[in-house]
């Protein structure tokens, strides 16, 4: 197999990417698909680790991972509909209720 | 030029579909962040899965690699589709960046990151790392299933448990607030608009029995 160096590297672009993502927009939903994209990163390196040392464990909370990935969309999608509805809006910035 | 020629000598197979996913990964994913609409965004998030599973499979994690197109790019991005033509927004609304210092914070402190990951990763010896023996089997079903139902069966019931509790929490979350307030009332004081019911006897009807 290649160095190991190259899937980490990679993994840490995605994850480097996905930070510009959640600092940049202010669309809760891309918001959302750059986080999605940050913990895919997290999944990549996980991977890589667990084939390299032979060891299933690695793998195996990647599919913990994925599960938490999924209950996280289900809520965050349900909390947009819900802000949607409320504010006509899809913008962080103006959900702003809690600020002091 | 020597140097070159035996570089690209020494490259196998396996270099070349890394590097194809990689890029494929990496352009993707720019996309996902340059994009201005949402959905074009999540149609791009979908290519980055699928080159990341490609890159599983170089891993030899055939199991990981099949889950992440089925649960990612089957099931997540069409939910976040679903909801992104649901809401319908207005595509000016759909096009938000920012405008303020944070525009300026964004790229420096993400470039930051990366190269704080790039010097822990250059100056381990991550690359003395060989594979194990071991690692042609640790990607299979059986492998992974073994390890679920066995040592980790706690954290999968954690798991389904969570989900159970996704689920409730996004129905409440996403269904329509009712109006207490309009009900109590309702309860309270009962319309009197409405037409008594007629008495029992008028509502019976004669029928013929032969």
């Amino acid at each position: 197999m290649l160095p190991i160096t190259n899937f980490i590297l990679l993994s840490a672009v995605i994850f480097s990417i996905g930070a510009v993502g959640v600092f940049f927009k202010r669309n809760i939903i891309t918001i959302l698909l750059c986080i999605e994209l940050m913990l895919n990163a997290a999944n990549l390196a996980f991977v890589a680790f667990a084939s390299y040392f032979g060891d299933s464990t690695g793998q195996l909370f990647v599919f913990i991972v994925m599960t938490v990935a999924a209950a996280e969309a289900a809520v965050g999608l349900g909390l947009v509909i819900a802000i949607f509805r409320n504010r006509e809006t899809l913008n962080v910035d103006e959900a702003n209720i809690l600020k002091l | 030029m020597d140097t070159i020629t035996s570089y690209l000598s020494s490259l196998t197979a396996e270099h070349y579909f890394f590097f194809l996913f990689a890029i494929v990964a990496i352009a993707s994913s720019l996309e996902v962040v340059m994009q201005r609409s949402p959905l074009y965004s999540a149609i791009a998030l979908v290519f980055t899965m699928a080159s990341l599973a490609a890159n599983f499979v170089l891993l030899k994690a055939q199991f990981l690699a099949a889950i992440q197109i089925i649960v990612y790019a089957g099931a997540i991005i069409v939910l976040f589709v679903f909801v992104i033509m649901l809401l319908n927004v207005r595509a000016e609304e759909s096009r938000l960046d920012r405008f303020g210092a944070l525009r300026f914070i964004a790229v420096p402190s993400a470039l930051v990151l990366f190269l704080g990951a790039f010097a822990a990763i250059r100056f381990s010896n991550l690359d003395t790392l060989s594979p194990s023996p071991a690692s042609a089997a640790a990607g299979t079903t059986e492998r992974i299933a073994e390890l679920m139902f066995t040592k980790y069966l706690l954290p999968f019931e954690a798991a389904s448990v969570l989900i159970m509790m996704a689920i409730v929490g996004a129905l409440v979350l996403a269904s329509r607030a009712r109006d207490v307030e309009a009900e109590m009332a309702a309860i309270e004081a009962p319309a009197e608009s409405e037409a008594p019911l007629p008495e029992p006897e008028d509502r019976l009807e004669e029928v013929e029995v032969s």
